[in-house]
């Protein structure tokens, strides 16, 4: 077995210190820290995300994959940094206005993460003002918009219409969820993609990115 | 039938008349709109008005000498958001669990507010649910924060078991002496805790019945010893435990969030149906915020066929949020409690 595969196999199962251990070895055999990041962490990510929407696994065992990840990339990222390795691409992520239910937000930014996307987390209780604020500042080109209650998913349209009137709507994609929001209703609002879970949300992400 | 009369037949699926109701508990800011509307002064009265068939006392207060509160799971920090990291965030051992210094002590615990409440719908006749809410799954998961629960799930299993434990003996000894006090009230010990997601259960069932369920059973046991009912609480989608639930001795399952995965009327029915009773499933995702009178009279027609008489009609989730309108009520109100 190749050692970015034994990295992906004790990423999957959350064990943090041989995953950083695993990292640690493919560096000194002289494995390039991309090829680790691909093959030893993304790839894994992907299939834990993959496991979770088909309701495989369940939040738990994401966080503990996605603690080993961060667990190895402690080690990995002075290298990638000095190889010029840079994020697939850059998105702002929070929970909006009147809303402070961030579960569902903060698992669908660790999916992102999982799959090299970089996450601006404004938090919770967000408004159309500081995101556009936030594009101006970060240059990110994807935001995401969490809502729980079929009271505060009326936050999402509110924030499409200051991107609008800040004349930021074209350069950024807009993606909403929450368990309220539908594909409809995202339709309606005039936002780029509704994803049902973080798994299926990380996978749509990168489709904007690759274009 | 009175409201009592009718609940306890459906409870011991015996004949009745009918399926019963309840408005549920609808959000501060909903009952501004309802009270002007109906000229009620309270939920109770709003739901004694629409035709329910039970009432729901939340009895415990807690009053702490120094005035905190009766769970510190922030160690007296304000709260930010849902999913904030909680005093155990960090914590490693058990010993840390014992030291903590603000366990919660059922000597504090005061039911004045019960029997303030009882008072004022005695007369009505109906059924009554009370106990504590004994929420101690969420409880958990603010003491560490979730994302550190679920992983302490996996890192210091016994960590977690011991804050169970603590929060576990704990109502066991205020249920005990609520029970001692009111018991002869009350019909349905009804408690609850969030289990499920829009798609599916939160942890998984094997997680569930290693750090939770037993806890749980505790709970239904002193319950039944007592020759009560038992109401489990827990929105979304939970149909993979529903079982679990059932071999616990739930006897009421509220509120069956209808949008969620496996959540449908049909298919808890026929997998379930004759073993637990359902309270709820009137969907307040789509239909009561956004359908119109007339879809949501159709849709309680709908749900009273497929659970039959053996059914206790209410919203899919008790806080009725103030975009449910009060005609949207009175329609799902009369839909519910029609002879048919």
């Amino acid at each position: 077995m190749s050692i970015t595969t034994e990295i992906a196999e004790l990423l999957q199962k959350g064990r943090a210190n041989d995953v950083k251990a695993g990292v640690q070895k493919a560096l000194e055999e002289g494995v390039a820290a991309k090829t680790i990041l691909d093959e030893g962490m993304i790839s894994a990510m992907m299939e834990v995300g993959r496991k979770f929407k088909e309701n495989l696994i369940f939040v738990p065992e994401v966080l503990i994959a996605a603690r080993a990840m961060n667990a190895g990339l402690e080690i990995l990222r002075p290298r990638l940094v000095e190889a010029g390795v840079k994020p697939v691409g850059k998105a702002i992520i929070c929970t909006v206005k009147g809303d402070l239910h961030d579960i569902g937000k903060n698992l669908v930014k660790m999916m992102m993460e999982g799959v090299g996307v970089e996450c601006v987390d404004l938090g919770v209780d967000i408004g159309g003002e500081q995101i556009v604020e936030a594009v101006k500042e970060t240059g990110a080109t994807v935001i995401c918009l969490s809502a729980l209650l079929t009271t505060t998913m009326l936050s999402q349209k509110e924030i499409i219409d200051a991107l609008v009137e800040a004349g930021l709507r074209d350069k950024v994609k807009v993606m909403v969820g929450g368990a309220p929001v539908t594909q409809s209703y995202a339709e309606e609002i005039g936002a780029d993609a509704y994803t049902q879970d973080a798994a299926s949300a990380a996978e749509t992400i990168l489709t904007f990115f690759n274009n | 039938m009175t409201g009592r009369e009718r609940v306890r037949c459906i409870l011991n699926r015996q004949d009745v008349d009918r399926s019963a109701y309840w408005i549920g508990n609808p959000h501060p800011e909903a009952m501004k709109l309802y009270r002007q509307h109906f000229g009620c002064k309270s939920s109770f009265e709003l739901g004694k008005l629409l035709g329910d068939d039970m009432v729901w006392i939340q009895p415990d207060l807690y009053y702490d000498p120094d005035g905190k509160p009766m769970w510190d799971v922030l160690g007296g920090k304000q709260r930010t958001s849902l999913g904030q990291d909680g005093v155990f965030a960090d914590a490693e051992s058990v010993d840390e669990i014992e030291a903590f210094p603000n366990w919660p002590k059922p000597e504090h615990v005061s039911f004045a507010a019960f029997e303030l409440q009882y008072e004022g719908v005695k007369d009505w006749d109906l059924s009554l649910f009370s106990g504590t809410w004994t929420h101690i799954w969420h409880i958990l998961l603010d003491f560490f924060g979730m994302e550190h629960c679920f992983v302490k799930m996996y890192t210091h299993p016994e960590v977690v078991t011991a804050v169970m434990r603590k929060m576990t003996d704990f109502y066991l000894e205020v249920n005990r002496r609520f029970f001692e006090e009111h018991g002869d009230k009350v019909d349905v010990f009804f408690f609850g805790n969030d289990m499920g997601s829009q798609l599916d259960c939160m942890i998984s069932p094997e997680m569930f019945r290693l750090y939770i369920f037993p806890f749980y059973k505790e709970l239904i046991d002193l319950a039944k010893s007592y020759g009560k009912k038992v109401a489990l609480h827990s929105c979304g989608s939970i149909d993979r435990i529903i079982p679990d639930m059932i071999e616990m001795g739930v006897d009421v399952l509220h509120p069956i969030q209808a949008k969620a995965a496996n959540m449908g009327a049909e298919h808890l029915q026929a997998q379930y149906g004759g073993k637990i009773i359902f309270l709820g499933g009137v969907d307040t995702q789509e239909l009561l915020p956004f359908g119109s009178e007339q879809d949501v009279e159709q849709e309680v027609l709908r749900l009273r066929k497929i659970f039959g008489k053996h059914y206790i009609c209410s919203p899919s989730h008790e806080a009725l949020l103030p975009n449910v309108s009060p005609e949207k009520l009175k329609a799902m109100s009369g839909a519910a409690t029609r002879m048919l």
